[in-house]
């Protein structure tokens, strides 16, 4: 421990910010120590990334009583330099990272340094690159190409930039926002990440930590900071509250409890399953044996490159399939298409939204309808009345699509798949990066389409996820169904000892 | 966003096309020339060739893979097209006298095989840019050869000239041919399956392939199409040449490439449209018009036609900033 624990780092006093009508920040005080982690939680539109912005110099208050760091009040022209020279650092949510370049590059970028006569030294760079690798404890070759590192030594490599990016390799003591680092990784490599973390706090660096993963924050933070519609609700020890008051907190209300069946009761002796995948290989799958009924979800977990998230895309023909026979209802089908497996009555949610699933700069009516618009199966559905039905928050369906949050658009996603009436869908990480309040609402809607006799599979690296959503999950260990876990209370730790 | 912000943003280059022709109209040095029916005429007239090569290539521009081949498609299909017709002696035919109707379908044709072609290139994972841009060198070049540096004008039968004179009022019937064809485009760009499939494609094609969209066969397609419009655009180029002239092909799409690069800025901003493309070419046209009936030089019309361009894709920027401001 560091001398200065209990000094606050950065303390804001009476933050507001309006954006014409709307207040997205209501005289919002918050503290933070050094030398400790904090969580910031707050469903989306909560006001979280206005109050870091605005610390951060990005945006400007509307009203601010006070603003300090280190005790030093900042200027009253603070703004990203200023904010950057008191020791704030910010990792933003997919932070730009350059895979084929070296980690060097990626960590020293754009000032690589100057040796002799001016030139770029690689010796030197390396060397830098190397003392701040070691800071963090983090043990891989500067030399090598950044894209060989996994999601999580990549992550904790840009965060070691972030504490060094003074060039030194020393101890200036720095503010670090990092906004959901984990949302794309597994959990067994965002367990690490979280590890590496806790060990910097004890160099007086002050952490706040941005996530909707409510186990990781119990895990990580020493306080948990909490905001709701603009307004600090406050700060208070994580030992001191549990997952349940804190959702409550969040939302403002109770969640509703998650209506749980065995699924043995969909599964009547005899029946034809409506899915039936035998052998199934590509890259990472090797044979991939699963039987799903109708009415059934089945959740598919594992560790990155276990082939748990192609099997969806096999099944799906959306990559290459090497081999493996599927049946729909008893009667095999040849996929090699996501177009064949649509005919089929297969949907798929990819694990990817921003990547492999939103139109950008369309509406939300055109991203709603877009199947049945570019494929010509089944009527042009009423847009209106789906975002009622699914629960959208959307100011209305020509509303663009990046301007609803992550939740929004992942129902927007789901709904264009559950309006065909799929026989079975399959569904990749379904809630990653979304609040809480949507992804209940997201559960809610998958177990509705399940209702309706749909055959549901879940692939997720989220146990919470699987253990509220799944009637059994099979973890898959190097392309394989390696185990079982049937669902129900208490699975997720099942399941969290299976993938390890 | 104020709504007179989002109406000035869709019509702003409606409005300044309609100043600009107000302002030759009521100018004296050009007042009694501009307006005249031989003076739309022949502005419409040069319009015709660049809609049908804007039309052309917009179909694989919507998914993103740009195609500067469709000037240099439409100039092979011209010289062949006059070839297969004249009265000269060319390689291949000699002097064939070919009925022209009959030589139309082959040039149209010959321009859907080369778009095949450039299609086929593009699937096998050239750049577009490249690709297209060897394709019109290579065309450049077949295109001498077959012409031998003439021009084939001997023996061009009077119903294809005919048509090139023909005119409805200030409408050259060439501009009819154009303005059908574009509204066919237009139409399977925005009112069919098809065409949803190609702006799907153009805006994400990973997303694309996950709704069950067959990407490259799609953009395959699309190039076909696109070398089919160029050989229709052939036809009415020898039409209004009265033969077929061995010109580069380039010159002739690029002053077409900036009329859809400025008419993104107008009706569906920061969207290639063909209403659009339009609006910007009847801007280049008029203006370039207006300048030469006031005696200004001819190395003027491209300074401002580039420069235009410049200043189209500057604006439609900021307006694109201004609008995503308030997020």
């Amino acid at each position: 421990m560091t001398g200065n624990e209990g000094q606050p780092a950065l303390e804001i006093t009476g933050m507001t910010k309006r954006y014409g009508g709307t207040v997205a920040l209501d005289h919002v005080s918050a503290r933070f120590n050094a030398g400790r982690i904090y969580g910031l939680v707050g469903i989306n539109g909560s006001g979280k990334s206005t109050m870091i912005k605005i610390a951060a110099g990005i945006e400007q208050p509307t009203e601010l009583e006070g603003l300090s760091f280190y005790g030093q009040p900042a200027s009253n022209e603070h703004d990203a330099a200023a904010a950057h020279a008191q020791g704030l650092r910010v990792l933003h949510q997919r932070p730009a990272q350059f895979l084929d370049l070296s980690v060097t590059e990626n960590l020293l970028l754009p000032d690589v340094g100057r040796g002799r006569f001016g030139a770029f030294s690689w010796g030197a760079a390396h060397d830098r690159v190397r003392a701040m690798l070691a800071s963090v404890n983090l043990d891989i070759d500067p030399r090598r190409r950044f894209g060989r590192f996994s999601p999580a030594q990549r992550t904790m490599a840009l965060i070691s930039k972030l504490l060094h990016d003074d060039g030194t390799g020393g101890d200036a003591r720095r503010i670090v926002i990092l906004d959901e680092p984990t949302a794309t990784l597994p959990e067994a490599e965002a367990m690490w990440l979280l590890d590496q973390l806790k060990a910097q706090k004890a160099k007086g660096h002050t952490i706040i930590y941005v996530s909707h993963r409510l186990d990781e924050l119990f895990y990580i933070a020493d306080d948990l900071t909490i905001l709701r519609n603009g307004k600090m609700i406050g700060t208070t020890p994580s030992s001191a509250t549990n997952e349940k008051d804190l959702v409550t907190l969040l939302l403002g209300h109770e969640l509703e409890a998650a209506p749980r069946s065995t699924g043995a009761e969909t599964r009547t002796e005899g029946a034809v399953a409506r899915i039936e995948v035998t052998g199934l290989a590509g890259r990472d799958a090797k044979a991939v044996n699963l039987k799903v009924w109708p009415g059934e979800i089945v959740g598919l977990t594992g560790i990155i490159g276990s082939g748990f998230l192609e099997t969806c895309e096999l099944i799906f023909g959306a990559k290459p399939r090497k081999a493996g026979d599927i049946r729909i209802d008893g009667k095999p089908v040849d996929l090699r298409h996501p177009g064949d497996a649509m005919r089929a009555g297969i949907g798929m949610v990819p694990s990817d939204r921003t990547e492999m699933a939103v139109f950008p700069h369309w509406s939300l009516a055109e991203n709603l309808n877009v199947t049945q618009a570019c494929v010509k199966t089944g009527s042009v559905p009423d847009a209106k009345a789906m975002i009622a039905t699914y629960g959208v928050k959307a100011p209305g369906p020509r509303a663009k699509i990046w301007t609803l949050s992550g939740g929004n658009q992942q129902k927007v996603v789901l709904a264009r798949w559950m309006e065909r009436n799929p026989r079975v869908l399959l569904l990749c990480e379904p809630t990653a990066g979304v609040d809480p309040g949507a992804r209940d609402d997201l559960h809610r809607l998958i177990r509705a389409a399940a209702a309706k006799g749909c055959a549901v599979i879940v692939s997720s690296t989220d146990a919470d996820e699987l253990e509220a959503l799944a009637h059994r999950t099979l973890v898959i260990n190097r392309g394989r169904v390696a185990a079982e876990i049937p669902g129900g209370p208490g699975s997720k730790t099942k399941i969290r000892e299976k993938i390890i | 966003m104020p709504r007179w912000f989002l109406f000035l943003e869709r019509f702003g280059l409606v409005a300044i096309t309609a100043l600009v022709i107000a302002v030759f109209a009521l100018h004296p040095g050009t007042s009694d020339t501009f307006m005249t029916v031989a003076n739309w005429r022949s502005m419409l007239g040069t319009m015709s060739i660049q809609m049908l090569l804007a039309a052309a290539f917009t179909l694989p521009l919507i998914t993103g893979k740009i195609d500067i081949a469709s000037g240099s498609i439409a100039v092979m299909g011209s010289v062949i097209f006059a070839g297969l017709i004249g009265s000269v002696e060319v390689p291949l035919t000699g002097a064939l006298g070919l009925s022209w109707p009959i030589a139309a379908v082959i040039a149209v044709a010959i321009g859907a095989g080369l778009g095949a072609v450039n299609g086929a290139l593009v699937r096998a994972g050239a750049d577009p840019l490249i690709a297209t841009l060897s394709m019109s060198i290579v065309l450049g070049g077949l295109v001498s050869g077959y012409a031998q540096g003439r021009a084939i004008v001997a023996g061009m039968p009077a119903g294809l000239t005919d048509l090139g004179r023909l005119s409805f009022g200030p409408f050259p019937m060439l501009f009819l041919v154009a303005a059908a064809a574009s509204i066919g485009v237009w139409f399977l760009l925005e009112r069919t399956s098809f065409g949803r499939r190609l702006h799907a494609i153009g805006v994400n094609p990973a997303a694309a392939h996950l709704i069950g969209v067959r990407v490259e066969r799609t953009v395959f397609t699309a190039f076909v199409l696109g070398g089919l419009i160029a050989g229709i655009a052939a036809v009415v180029l020898t039409a209004r040449q009265g033969g077929g002239v061995p010109v580069n092909g380039l010159n002739l799409v690029l002053p077409a490439l900036a009329g859809t690069y400025l008419g993104a800025t107008t009706i569906r901003p920061g969207e290639f449209n063909i209403p659009g493309t339009f609006i910007g070419l009847l801007f280049v046209s008029v203006t370039v018009s207006g300048l030469t009936l006031l005696g200004v030089e001819a190395w003027v019309q491209p300074v401002f036609t580039g420069g235009a361009l410049v200043a189209a894709v500057l604006i439609a920027h900021w307006f694109q900033k201004l609008a995503t401001k308030d997020h």
